[in-house]
């Protein structure tokens, strides 16, 4: 009678290691899959963000080629302001491009470069003044955005201090 | 070039970006080498028109521009576009493609002045550099990836009448009619084509997929494109199909249908309107198209980002 009770009591008890191991496995797996998602998102997440900048360049190369051709013919960038009749012109984003286009405009007598807006005032920029967005801006006849691939965006939020028309590098550019 | 030897000819729709870009790039070179442009307009704003009114007042007289309506079906288009007697050659090219006219004029001029019917480009790494090719069986087992595209071709007008166009469109060969027309006329009897290695284009930036990726019709497209293989005529009946697999293969596979789960081209009325080309298609089966279609999106973009395609697809 003792044997039985101990013979059932183990086999309870066996049956709890069992019931817990299993858990634990159980739970152990769940872990382990999740980190793995994570891993997997994250890698899935850098993989679409390097993408996005892969498209960045390609836009950014692509303006910088046509650039380089229309010096080739022997065209200048202050023929379109010229056209346009934009005298002062402000550079949004003193990134490689804005600085490509203030070297351009640079002793122009045609477009001046009053000035750059950039978000990060600590970078000096010698050949122009930067200034951040506020209420009390200067005006100028035109905007030229060279952050090209948030355009949109910029747009926006640059049309709440100015009245003047706000163009992307990428539109005077492919107009020559 | 001399005058109305070659027509380059853009039917674009609703792609203004596209147009700023293609025309900027491509404009001093044709006026230089005397080639004229059309702009075959379609959209919706008048954006477009405003771009190339823009270019026309800086004094570029071979840039022309016509408006279509926007119901028109692109066959129709093609149709309009090909019947016209002024130009010798008609060069078709998409917006999202630029040609590289100076890459290529040397050959062109030569080819043209020889009075071919045909001349194509290739970038095939494998391809001869020169060929010439009179019969349409080589011509379809060696170009017929790059003939479903539009801008390797160079046609020649006169060899392509208001009667083909009609044909080709009453025998529906729809999306793929200027290949299904061309591979008809050429299957009739002699023509003179000739096949060169050359970069004659490139990617323009703006564009992101084809429009009828974009717009969710690759099934739609897929199953014309088997329409069309099966309608060509039978002298092409040995290598047809084994011609056609590639593209079958590149648009439908199981690692791009999640992609094209995820862009809304596969949904549930698709795969039950296109079932009978996944019946004919056996490589993949309706009932896979079927599961793939209940597939949850955010994991179906995961496969596909993982696996790569959409950085394939989506340029």
């Amino acid at each position: 009678m003792e044997h039985e009770r101990k013979n059932v009591v183990r086999k309870k008890r066996n049956c709890h290691c069992m019931q817990a191991g299993l858990c634990t496995i159980i739970l152990a797996m769940a872990v382990i899959g999740k980190a793995l998602l994570k891993l997997l998102y994250g890698t899935k997440n850098r993989m679409e963000r390097y993408e996005i900048e892969l498209k960045n360049l390609k836009k950014r190369h692509a303006v910088l080629e046509h650039w380089l051709s229309i010096k080739i013919r022997g065209e200048k960038l202050e023929s379109y302001f010229k056209e346009n009749g934009f005298e002062t012109v402000a550079v949004y984003g003193l990134g490689t491009l804005g600085c490509c286009l203030c070297r351009e405009l640079q002793g122009s007598s045609v477009a001046e470069v009053k000035y750059g807006i950039d978000s990060n005032l600590g970078v000096p920029k010698y050949m122009v003044r930067l200034r951040k967005l506020s209420a009390e801006i200067v005006p100028v006849d035109v905007v030229v955005v060279t952050a090209i691939t948030s355009f949109h965006e910029i747009k926006k939020e640059l049309e709440k201090y100015y009245q003047c028309p706000i163009l992307s590098l990428e539109e005077i550019i492919y107009s020559l | 070039m001399e005058e109305n030897q070659l027509l380059i000819a853009v039917p674009t729709k609703d792609h203004p970006e596209h147009m700023r870009y293609f025309l900027s790039e491509l404009l001093p070179s044709t006026k230089k080498h005397n080639v004229d442009i059309c702009i075959y307009d379609s959209s919706s704003t008048e954006t477009t028109k405003q771009i190339v009114d823009g270019w026309q007042a800086r004094g570029y007289s071979n840039l022309f521009y016509k408006k279509l309506s926007g119901n028109m079906k692109f066959w129709e288009k093609l149709k309009y576009i090909f019947v016209q007697e002024k130009y010798e050659y008609l060069w078709l090219c998409g917006d999202g493609f630029v040609p590289c006219l100076e890459e290529c004029i040397d050959s062109l001029e030569e080819e043209m002045g020889k009075g071919r019917d045909l001349i194509g480009f290739t970038t095939r790494s494998d391809a001869e550099l020169y060929l010439e090719v009179t019969d349409p069986l080589d011509l379809m087992e060696k170009y017929w990836n790059e003939s479903t595209c539009w801008a390797p071709w160079i046609v020649g007008v006169r060899f392509f009448t208001k009667k083909l166009w009609g044909g080709g469109y009453r025998r529906g060969y729809k999306n793929f009619a200027q290949v299904g027309a061309i591979f008809e006329e050429l299957a009739k009897g002699e023509f003179d084509a000739v096949i060169i290695h050359s970069t004659f284009c490139k990617t323009n930036p703006f564009k992101r997929a084809s429009t009828w990726i974009m717009d969710g019709k690759v099934f739609e497209v897929m199953e014309d494109y088997m329409d069309t293989v099966e309608k060509l005529p039978a002298v092409y009946g040995p290598v047809k199909w084994i011609c056609a697999k590639p593209i079958f293969e590149s648009y439908i596979n199981t690692g791009i249908l999640f992609l094209w789960r995820v862009d809304g081209n596969l949904t549930l009325p698709i795969v039950i309107k296109h079932r009978r080309l996944f019946q004919r298609y056996k490589r993949i089966s309706f009932w896979k198209a079927l599961v793939i279609a209940f597939c949850p999106k955010k994991a179906a973009n995961l496969l596909c980002v993982m696996n790569g395609s959409k950085a394939t697809m989506y340029k």
